[in-house]
């Protein structure tokens, strides 16, 4: 064999072995139940691309927000690792903008979530972050200090560590620019064009934005 | 009480050269007590936003009289903390005085002017009948020292780390601030104290907020509306209940600093 034949061997292999394989692409992404078991809530999947899974539960007035554990793929295999020994393997299949997942006894379909401009969306991408446990809706506790700053609704939320805060505010049909930062951060930033995020107190909230923003 | 502070320290400081700390803004001078009954007088528009030819200062005054100050003494002896008031001297001539306390009324916030010459200045406000004049001498960059026959004062460079109330010195010298007061925004953006400024004539309202990371720059807007604008390295303006976006933006670019106008 010659020289650069093996070369342009090795090159494939590398690409080959190195290229997650298309499911593993297609399982990336945000994913909603389809048929919702509890009435009160939705769940949402995100199953991160670096390798992390995270639940959203989304109620009306607020989204709970849980890592999931790690994960593999392995053929048609979603290997999670939920940490503390515990693990599991579920049955996985996945198209473009749908996804069924089976356990033991149990078969969950979801769609594709797609972002928009809704609040929603937005406190999705924050929750993204992985750096939250709860966004809480404030659109109903009746201040007037986002109406007076035309806001239509509003979310907020602690960092985990307790470190940084988050408030988000929708402003429908809004149309959205600009960026305000410090030395050091972005604290003032849209993360859609009706969604503002403001954000106290942690750069790394928004580093770690910076790569799910769309 | 509506006098300002410079106006206090004209009558009062001719005796207390040395003892600032005795100067009580809350007990106004004989002769202004006129003043004090006075209904509130109008806005002195032709004051507040008459166009100064910065040309016309002479060349001989020391520039370095112009910025923000306090009421002080010659030792440094008043700590900034019991400073009640602070005051801008722009460098068109406009002088305004705000209260350190975190609120104010528009009776509050009269303005004056001062006319300069090579050594003398000259502080004039339409609501007081007489002018004050002084001869002024810059001891250090920080210490400025009035005096004329009847005394003295001085006024020293507020510290570094005020950026709120110059922020405030600004808007207010905008003549279109009807008062301020500092809230809670806990609610709204998780930061305890911000301070809300009504604006005149209008339902508008600033809140500004400090931000102790320096070099803030930027700006947010919506459907091309300033909703939020750096207007100072560490402070930040949201502009509220804006029914007049006009006045909501010729306040802000009016008393935001030239290095933060980026991505307008």
């Amino acid at each position: 064999m010659n020289r650069s034949i093996s070369i342009t061997l090795l090159t494939l292999a590398i690409v080959l072995f190195s290229q997650p394989v298309l499911s593993d692409i297609r399982m990336h992404g945000i994913w909603k139940e389809i048929s919702q078991t509890d009435n009160d809530s939705t769940l949402y999947l995100i199953v991160k691309k670096d390798g992390t899974l995270i639940d959203i539960y989304a109620q009306e007035s607020a989204l709970d927000i849980f890592p999931a554990g790690n994960y593999t793929i392995e053929e048609n295999n979603l290997h999670i690792d939920y940490g503390d020994g515990e693990s599991e393997v579920l049955e996985f299949s996945v198209g473009e903008n749908r996804l069924k997942l089976t356990g033991k006894n149990w078969t969950e379909e979801y769609m594709r979530f797609a972002h928009d401009d809704s609040l929603l969306s937005g406190s999705i991408i924050l929750a993204e972050t992985g750096m939250f446990t709860m966004i809480e809706y404030i659109g109903d506790e009746g201040t007037d200090d986002y109406f007076a700053f035309h806001a239509n609704n509003a979310a907020k939320a602690e960092t985990i560590d307790r470190e940084g805060t988050a408030r988000l505010f929708e402003f429908w049909e809004g149309d959205l620019k600009g960026q305000i930062q410090t030395n050091n951060n972005i604290i003032v930033q849209p993360l859609n064009s009706q969604v503002l995020l403001f954000s106290v107190g942690k750069p790394e909230l928004i580093k770690n934005l910076r790569e799910l923003l769309p | 009480m509506n006098m300002l502070t410079i106006l206090l320290a004209l009558v009062f400081g001719v005796n207390q050269t040395t003892h600032a700390d005795d100067i009580k803004p809350d007990q106004p001078p004989q002769h202004n007590a006129d003043t004090a009954s006075m209904q509130p007088p109008e806005r002195p528009d032709n004051m507040v936003h008459r166009e100064y030819d910065k040309n016309h200062i002479p060349e001989c005054v020391d520039k370095r009289v112009f910025g923000y100050w306090y009421l002080s003494d010659e030792e440094d002896t008043t700590p900034f903390e019991s400073v009640e008031y602070v005051e801008w001297l722009s460098p068109n001539g406009n002088v305004v005085t705000i209260p350190t306390g975190g609120d104010a009324k528009r009776d509050d916030l009269m303005p004056m002017q001062a006319t300069f010459d090579c050594d003398t200045v000259v502080f004039r406000a339409s609501h007081i009948p007489q002018d004050y004049e002084y001869s002024y001498e810059m001891r250090d960059d920080n210490l400025v020292y009035y005096s004329n026959d009847d005394g003295g004062f001085y006024y020293r460079r507020l510290p570094s780390d005020t950026s709120l109330l110059k922020a405030l010195l600004r808007l207010v010298a905008t003549g279109e601030v009807e008062s301020f007061d500092t809230v809670n925004a806990e609610g709204l953006l998780g930061i305890k104290n911000a301070t809300i400024v009504d604006l005149i004539d209008s339902k508008n309202q600033l809140m500004l907020i400090h931000q102790a990371e320096e070099n803030m720059v930027g700006m947010i807007q919506n459907n091309g509306e300033h909703l939020a604008l750096s207007i100072d390295p560490s402070v930040l303006a949201l502009s509220f209940r804006a029914s007049d976006t006009d006045q909501i933006k010729r306040v802000l670019n009016a008393a935001k600093l030239s290095k933060n106008t980026l991505r307008e």
